[in-house]
């Protein structure tokens, strides 16, 4: 289980979550172009991380902690205006809720992880075929937070087979030290 | 595979999803596997058995014209409809239907607030409006009425108050269904009907006046399948300009019986919100003795659960009370409970609460001022604003959940008598129940009413955290509480037959007059079969038999 205290010291990340993304750079990807939302679960560092990266990449990051209202209110406003593709890193509930909202908003789910954390190490489980988890095994990057949200923030441009959208009743089993990831698309990236 | 609608034929099936595409366009009609699963329950009991109900197909209309068009269309093909406002009903079935096959009608695309009046009070508004949209709506334009929220606020307003949801502030809004007042519904033979004063053109007073003239059939949209809704009005709770709270503690276990009685008397004469009972005695529950006093079979001797109070110096119950109004009207009511408690149960002392100019500030909402455990899960709730942190309940740790289980996710609440000795009868009955159940005891003498409704009280379970025993735990709960006269008020499509069937007197006359009702207002049986245990002759056969579920 991730140590809090340790993650509160490090001090990551914290401020790049409080509020819209900074783009650093020019990017033909989705979250370049300000087309991918990106949540993050504060309390866990590799969230933090994989935040980061995201914004790093221009994603618009949200952050949360365990009152998910301020995100769900602010994502149901955002996706009403704007179908563009939901990422993020945090837990199983926060997943239940996030993804049937961005149903709603005509979103399907083309990746979930499950990643049960232990400080550094983790073990990863990935459902779906776009390509975040070849990413997290080849990547560069010192930590799979980090991988995780570059990973996720590269395939939010992909498009996606209608045969390979992620069956909807799926969780995790309820281990609350798990935490989920995971990719939405807007239905038009899903070719019939 | 999708599954096919009973007695429709492929062919028949086909040329309907054609239509229904025609009606509502193509990207509005779903048929994908992966699109169906969206509208699958996640917390049904029976989920990944052969009993699940699945939808054959999806369809989401954006007017009331597209809504005609699609219950022509399932007329002409005899297919089975369920609507669905956001479909977030969970612990009630979600989205799915009662009868498998069904298509699924998802009006949240039609997600208008047609008006807000807030001089007069009320409200309009389209199915797919979920509380979120409503609190924003009123927020913008700095309206002076309040919603009354469900418990996670990301469904519908109407779809809440059509399954009779609940909230926490007065009474009368609190009761999602008690607050309608007007609707308009598409009726199986595809005719837009309006109820009350909606039916007299140019009225202004449809919002105003729920009955019009003649025998009022609103009643019938609730937990019913006569027609799908697609307009329903509300009465709005002005915005009250003060909120204060306090604390009664009582000392002794039969103490419940006075309290209920004053607590009936302030909130009938509409001085008080909603109560919330607890029991001070469950910091005792470490202790092996006290601990078997509490779940003793048979009901919870007094005596006994009094000296373990004395001994540790605690309280038996603690009811807190909340007041809305002007700042001196709040103090005036509390005061006055204060007087009543103090002449009717010896020993009651209190505790004072807040005392805050509403809205309240977010520092306000977030941190209680006050050295008493007050629900506050529910604060936000309480001043009508929607909010998703029930959530924690789920499986999550959090002060509403500590230990972090994963808790089962169906609803049982029974009805009882706003009566202390009905609560400890309740307790009795259900506390004996989980015995035989073979199921952990809940701690049933501690076990405390919620006051959600105007004039019941409902009782509240933890269920096991598995689908099979939920499914078995909750036909002997229904079973068991009927017996005692404790009906359950609200549902899960799979034991919605079986609760509709503890409605018995007079032979299931209430039952037969429903479906008398629907054979004649929808003979092709399209329309939601088996919602509220009330199905179609066409459908019949397909009503829940418990013999045969052994």
């Amino acid at each position: 289980m991730v140590d809090r205290r340790e993650f509160m010291a490090s001090g990551i990340a914290v401020a790049a979550l409080a509020g819209e993304a900074h783009a650093l750079s020019a990017s033909t990807t989705a979250a370049g172009q300000g087309q991918l939302v990106f949540v993050a679960d504060r309390r866990f560092r590799a969230a933090c991380r994989a935040a980061q990266e995201a914004t790093a990449l221009g994603a618009k990051c949200r952050a949360l902690s365990s009152d998910l209202t301020p995100v769900y209110e602010w994502l149901d406003q955002y996706l009403a205006e704007l179908t563009v593709p939901v990422a993020g890193l945090a837990t199983r509930n926060t997943l239940f809720a996030l993804e049937r909202l961005s149903w709603d908003r005509g979103l399907r789910t083309v990746y979930r992880g499950i990643h049960a954390h232990d400080g550094e190490a983790a073990r990863h489980e990935h459902f779906g075929t776009v390509s975040i988890h070849r990413r997290l095994d080849a990547d560069g990057a010192s930590d799979w937070g980090t991988a995780l949200g570059r990973g996720l923030t590269l395939a939010a441009a992909e498009t996606v087979h209608r045969n390979d959208v992620l069956n909807s009743q799926w969780l995790p089993a309820a281990d609350d030290t798990s935490l989920v990831s995971w990719l939405l698309i807007p239905r038009r990236q899903v070719a019939r | 595979m999708a599954e096919l609608p009973p007695n429709v034929s492929a062919e028949d099936f086909a040329s309907a999803v054609r239509e229904f595409a025609d009606a509502v366009g193509e990207d509005w009609t779903f048929t994908s596997d992966a699109d169906l699963a969206l509208y699958r329950d996640p917390y049904s009991v029976m989920r990944g058995t052969e009993r699940e109900s699945l939808a054959a197909a999806a369809v989401a209309p954006a007017s009331v014209e597209e809504v005609q068009a699609i219950v022509r269309t399932a007329n002409r093909y005899k297919t089975p409809l369920f609507p669905i406002s956001t479909g977030k009903n969970y612990a009630y079935g979600g989205a799915s239907a009662n009868l498998n096959g069904s298509v699924i009608v998802d009006l949240k695309r039609m997600n208008r607030i047609l008006r807000v009046d807030e001089d007069r009070y009320f409200a309009l508004v389209e199915p797919g409006v979920s509380y979120f949209d409503m609190y924003r709506y009123i927020q913008e334009r700095g309206l002076k009425v309040w919603l009354d929220v469900a418990d996670v606020a990301w469904g519908g307003l109407v779809g809440n108050a059509l399954d009779r949801g609940m909230g926490y502030t007065m009474p009368f809004f609190r009761e999602h269904a008690n607050a309608i007042c007007g609707v308009e519904v598409v009726l199986p033979n595809g005719e837009v009907m309006r109820t009350g004063m909606g039916a007299m053109p140019n009225a202004d007073t449809w919002q105003e006046y729920r009955h019009g003239f003649g025998p009022d059939p609103a009643g019938l949209f609730p937990q019913g399948n006569f027609g799908i809704v697609t307009k329903m009005g509300f009465r709005l709770m002005p915005q009250p300009e003060h909120y204060r709270t306090g604390l009664i503690r009582v000392p002794r276990r039969n103490d419940l019986i006075p309290a209920i009685n004053q607590v009936n008397y302030l909130s009938d004469s509409n001085m008080l919100g909603e109560v919330f009972y607890e029991s001070p005695l469950r910091a005792l529950l470490g202790e092996t003795g006290f601990r078997e006093a509490v779940n003793r079979r048979g009901g919870a001797d007094p005596a006994v659960l009094d000296r373990h109070a004395a001994e540790a110096g605690l309280d038996a119950w603690q009811i807190e009370l909340q007041f809305y109004g002007p700042e001196a009207s709040c103090l005036a009511n509390w005061e006055y409970a204060k007087e009543r408690f103090a002449r009717e149960i010896p020993g009651a002392s209190f505790v004072e609460g807040e005392s805050l100019s509403v809205p309240l500030s977010e520092e306000q909402l977030l941190n209680p001022a006050t050295n008493f455990r007050n629900g506050v899960w529910h604060r936000k709730a309480s001043q009508g604003i929607p909010e998703m942190s029930a959530w924690s309940l789920v499986s999550t740790r959090s002060p509403a959940n500590p230990e972090g289980q994963v808790v089962a996710h169906a609803g049982f609440f029974p009805l009882i008598p706003r009566s202390g000795e009905a609560v400890f009868r309740a307790q009795q009955v259900f506390g004996d129940a989980f015995a035989d159940l073979g199921l952990p005891p809940f701690n049933a003498a501690l076990s405390t009413p919620l006051a959600w409704t105007m004039f019941t009280y409902q009782m509240v379970f933890p269920l096991p955290d598995d689908n099979e025993q939920v499914h078995r735990a909750l036909l002997h709960l229904i079973d068991v509480a009927a017996e005692a006269g404790f009906g359950d008020y609200r549902s899960p499509p799979f034991h919605q037959d079986h609760v509709a069937a503890t409605y018995s007197f007079g032979d299931n006359a209430l039952r037969r007059f429903h479906e008398t009702l629907k054979d004649a207002i929808d003979p092709n049986g399209i329309l939601a079969p088996g919602r509220g245990g009330i199905w179609p002759g066409v459908y019949r056969e397909f009503r829940y038999d418990r013999d045969s579920d052994a």
